[in-house]
């Protein structure tokens, strides 16, 4: 395409070039005009069909949407018309100045003079020719009464006289009589045409200007010589004498300058038109190429664009590689500069970003992480109450499920009947009552029975988003601890302190029993046995109960081992009389071993027969269920009874020692068992049923090793 | 732009057919005839001349004519044969100052005093000799044609190119043709 414009234009200037030098050089109008015009012409014709390709061709992008070909036309026409206007003034005015300068040269004066020198030397000639037609008369008349012997005489004295430069004679048939020519004269005459003679016989002169290949202009006169003698034939005088050298070089002269001037007034018009056809011509090719210049130009003043543009379009896709090249140093070139720099400041920026949000979310992950491993309930409430995270720890704690909390204003979680609807509008009011910091300890009746929860409310400092924090704990087992530590410590102390005067008691009154023995009488004697005897009897009752409170209180460490539950159970079981309680077992064929000291696991198995035997106690249809099954990775076991059931008052307590509802015992049933589960790291519910009669449910964890082995 | 690329275009194409001839100048007769030195022709044209080319040669201008002939011996299934194109060059124009047209013919000059005289002079051809003796075969059949036109490429330049671009500066007869015989050669003259 370019190569092809480039030859165009090569083209096109060689062929100016030649139109110039042909219309303009020392031969005005070269044989080559007409090919140059049919060369230009063609030139001009594959130009225009160049330059109709590539606008068409520009068409079909515009059409196509490619950026920058509008731009292009644009330019192009701009060019265009920058170009066109100079040229066709500066056209319009060659042809107005051609025109006139070519009317210039036909003056009607020039044209007159040129006229009149011709007539003048029309004149002149004819006054010469007339001069010498009078001559030849003269010499005719003077000849026609000569005879023949004294003709060569009197010609020559004629021809000296005269000062003609030939005197010719001929006879009747044309043959030569005398020829006498001066220094300049030829040799030979220049004989009349047949036709001459004859007309000049019949007495018609014959007097003519004639042009001669070697003499230049002659005048010619031929005269008849008559002779007086009847018979005598009528002989015939030629006289021969060359126009003046000078009169006739001005002649021609002027004749020239005649023909010349006619030349060009008759091709006046031929002459415009080759003028006005090379301008024409000029104009057109020179257009044609100031357009395919133009285009070229266009074409270059629009690439930086279109890279630009191809580059913004990869930067709309996100890709941020494609940099336009930098080539010129003009203010595109600077365009495209500041648009690489700030391509690049983009894609750094966006790689900032995407770092930024990567450690967020690390953080966050992180945040989340943490607050998934605390142990600690966190709940995030926005300004109006509302949730906005919670830990897994806080619906483990609640127990309920996650979704229970999504976005809900904090006093309307839950059913109203549910504990969680309590727990969150005690929340709510503590929020609303303190400004600041707050700590509360609530009782929660969650799905495991009473928990106490340790709440502290926050509010956030006002920074970035307000809003407020709940932490709360589970701190039900360390109030059991706690509890269960105090009560140990009793219990130890009581024995200590019991026990120390029980042994001197017992002593003394089996002192008192052996010192009196004999000295009295028989019925104070047996009032005396009866009395120490029931001393002593008291003391050992004594003494067991604080045995028993010794043992609570120094309960051994659980050494866990896989053990069988079920047979366990059996073995326990077989300890009791089954028909007299009622007993029905229910036991899991398909048991996991679980991770249990199996002497403490027996004692409790014990307690919660020994409670069930003496809740049934008078019954009339006793009936003991003892269960056990697998659910979750936890081992359950049931004992159920149709006693009369716990009373509520003591629910909350029921694992504290002393807290009994038997007349005799010492109320640390339970309080073992469920220092003995906790040991095992279970759990221990207790409810009534509503048939009548109370469940004890436990909860052993599998054991590891059990698992693998099964 | 393009409608004036388009002018120039139709005016080349216009000129290039338009080779218009003079309807009163015809080739009247020709005839190919046998001279000693070999074969002459005789000719008859009525030449007139259109109003342009008389002024022109009143003005002084010269005009050069030229006389065609093309002689081809016609075969069967096949392109005739190209025997010989001879032109004739001529010449007439006015001199000013003998105030006579002259005529070229050859190598003879003649002047007239009157146009039509000169043009009957021009018109009038006597043994032109076209062929050399033995160039044709005796009694074998040939085709000729004759015309005479006005030779432009020797117009003074500025009409000859502006000569281009008018029909008016054409001159041309039509063709004649005829068909003769050739005719037998007399005796070649002795030698001195």
């Amino acid at each position: 395409m370019r190569s092809l414009i480039v030859a165009a234009l090569i083209m096109g200037i060689v062929l100016l070039f030649l139109l110039f030098d042909a219309s303009s050089g020392s031969s005005p109008l070269s044989d080559t005009l007409p090919t140059l015009f049919i060369g230009g012409s063609v030139l001009g014709v594959a130009l225009l069909v160049l330059l109709g390709w590539r606008l068409w061709w520009l068409q079909k992008r515009i059409r196509r949407g490619v950026f920058g070909a509008k731009l292009t036309l644009k330019l192009l026409l701009m060019f265009g018309v920058v170009a066109m206007l100079p040229g066709l003034v500066v056209y319009g005015a060659s042809v107005f100045f051609l025109n006139r300068s070519i009317e210039t040269w036909f003056d009607v004066r020039v044209d007159n003079a040129l006229t009149s020198g011709v007539n003048l030397g029309h004149a002149a000639l004819d006054d010469l020719l007339r001069e010498l037609d009078k001559k030849a008369q003269r010499m005719a008349l003077t000849l026609s009464d000569e005879g023949i012997g004294s003709t060569i005489t009197s010609l020559s004295i004629l021809r000296e006289q005269s000062a003609v430069q030939e005197l010719t004679l001929f006879d009747e048939r044309g043959g030569v009589i005398a020829h006498l020519s001066g220094e300049r004269g030829t040799l030979l005459p220049v004989l009349p045409e047949r036709s001459v003679l004859w007309q000049v016989r019949q007495q018609q002169p014959y007097s003519r200007i004639e042009e001669v290949a070697e003499r230049g202009l002659i005048m010619r006169v031929i005269v008849p010589v008559y002779t007086s003698a009847l018979a005598g034939e009528t002989r015939v005088l030629q006289l021969v004498q060359p126009v003046p050298a000078a009169l006739a070089r001005d002649a021609q002269a002027v004749q020239l300058a005649y023909q010349e001037y006619q030349q060009i007034a008759v091709s006046r018009l031929g002459l415009k038109r080759i003028y006005g056809v090379a301008l024409t011509l000029t104009l057109m090719l020179a257009l044609l190429m100031t357009l395919v210049i133009a285009y070229l130009l266009s074409e270059r003043l629009g690439a930086p664009l279109r890279s630009l543009a191809r580059g913004t379009r990869a930067v709309a896709k996100g890709d941020f590689s494609q940099m336009p090249s930098v080539k010129s140093r003009d203010e595109l070139g600077v365009l495209i500069q500041s648009f690489n720099r700030m391509t690049r400041q983009l894609s750094e920026a966006r790689e900032q970003v995407a770092r930024n949000h990567q450690q967020t979310e690390q953080a966050k992950a992180f945040l989340e992480r943490v607050l998934a491993n605390l142990s600690s309930g966190v709940v995030v409430l926005d300004e109006a109450l509302r949730v906005r995270t919670v830990n897994s720890a806080a619906a483990q704690i609640l127990g309920v499920a996650d979704a229970a909390f999504d976005a809900h204003p904090l006093a309307e979680l839950g059913q109203p009947s549910e504990a969680l609807h309590a727990f969150g509008a005690t929340v709510a009011a503590r929020f609303a009552e303190h400004e600041g910091e707050w700590q509360e300890q609530i009782d929660y009746a969650g799905h495991g029975g009473n928990q106490s929860l340790l709440l502290r409310g926050t509010r956030l400092p006002p920074g970035v988003e307000r809003g407020y924090v709940l932490v709360f704990d589970d701190v039900t087992k360390l109030i059991d601890a706690e509890r269960n530590a105090a009560w140990s410590e009793v219990a130890r102390r009581l024995a200590h302190e019991i026990k120390n005067p029980l042994t001197p008691i017992q002593l003394s009154a089996e002192r008192i029993a052996k010192k009196l023995d004999g000295r009295l009488e028989a019925a104070d004697a047996e009032f005396l046995a009866r009395a120490t005897q029931t001393i002593v009897n008291q003391v050992a009752a004594m003494k067991s109960m604080v045995d028993a409170f010794a043992n609570y209180a120094r309960m051994p460490r659980a050494r866990l081992e896989a053990t069988d539950l079920n047979a366990l159970v059996r073995e326990v079981l077989a300890l009791y009389d089954a028909k007299a309680l009622g007993l029905q077992l229910h036991l899991d064929a398909g048991l996991p071993r679980i991770a249990g000291d199996s002497t403490l696991l027996r004692q409790v198995i014990h307690n919660l027969l020994q409670n069930a035997q003496d809740a049934l106690t008078g019954h009339p249809a006793p009936r003991v269920e003892v269960g056990t099954h697998l659910d979750n990775d936890a081992v359950y076991l049931t004992v159920t009874d149709n006693g009369a059931g716990f009373p509520e008052h003591l629910m909350t307590r029921l694992f504290e020692p002393y807290a009994t509802t038997k007349t005799k015992g010492t109320g640390l049933g339970l309080a073992i068992v469920k220092k003995i589960v906790e040991e095992h790291h279970g759990k221990i519910q207790i409810e009534n049923l509503k048939s009548g009669g109370a469940a004890i449910r436990i909860a052993l964890p599998v054991s590891d090793a059990a698992g693998e082995q099964a | 732009m393009r409608w004036l690329a388009a002018l120039l275009l139709g005016c080349w194409l216009g000129v290039a057919g338009g080779a218009l001839a003079n309807d009163r100048s015809a080739v009247k007769q020709a005839v190919v005839l046998a001279s000693p030195q070999g074969y002459v022709l005789d000719a008859d044209i009525d030449v007139a001349l259109n109003p342009t080319l008389e002024d022109a040669l009143t003005r002084g201008i010269n005009l050069h004519f030229q006389l065609n002939l093309e002689l081809t011996r016609p075969r069967n299934w096949w392109f005739d044969e190209s025997i010989a194109e001879p032109v004739r060059k001529m010449r007439i124009y006015y001199h000013l100052l003998l105030r006579r047209y002259v005529v070229e013919t050859g190598y003879t000059t003649q002047t007239t005093a009157t146009l039509d005289e000169a043009l009957a002079l021009l018109g009038r051809v006597e043994s032109w000799q076209v062929l050399e003796r033995g160039a044709l075969i005796t009694g074998q059949r040939y085709d000729a044609r004759l015309r005479l036109r006005l030779d432009t490429a020797q117009l003074p330049k500025p009409l000859s190119i502006g000569a281009v671009t008018s029909d008016k500066w054409e001159f041309s007869t039509p063709w004649y043709g005829w068909s003769f015989e050739a005719p037998a050669l007399p005796a070649p003259p002795p030698l001195p």
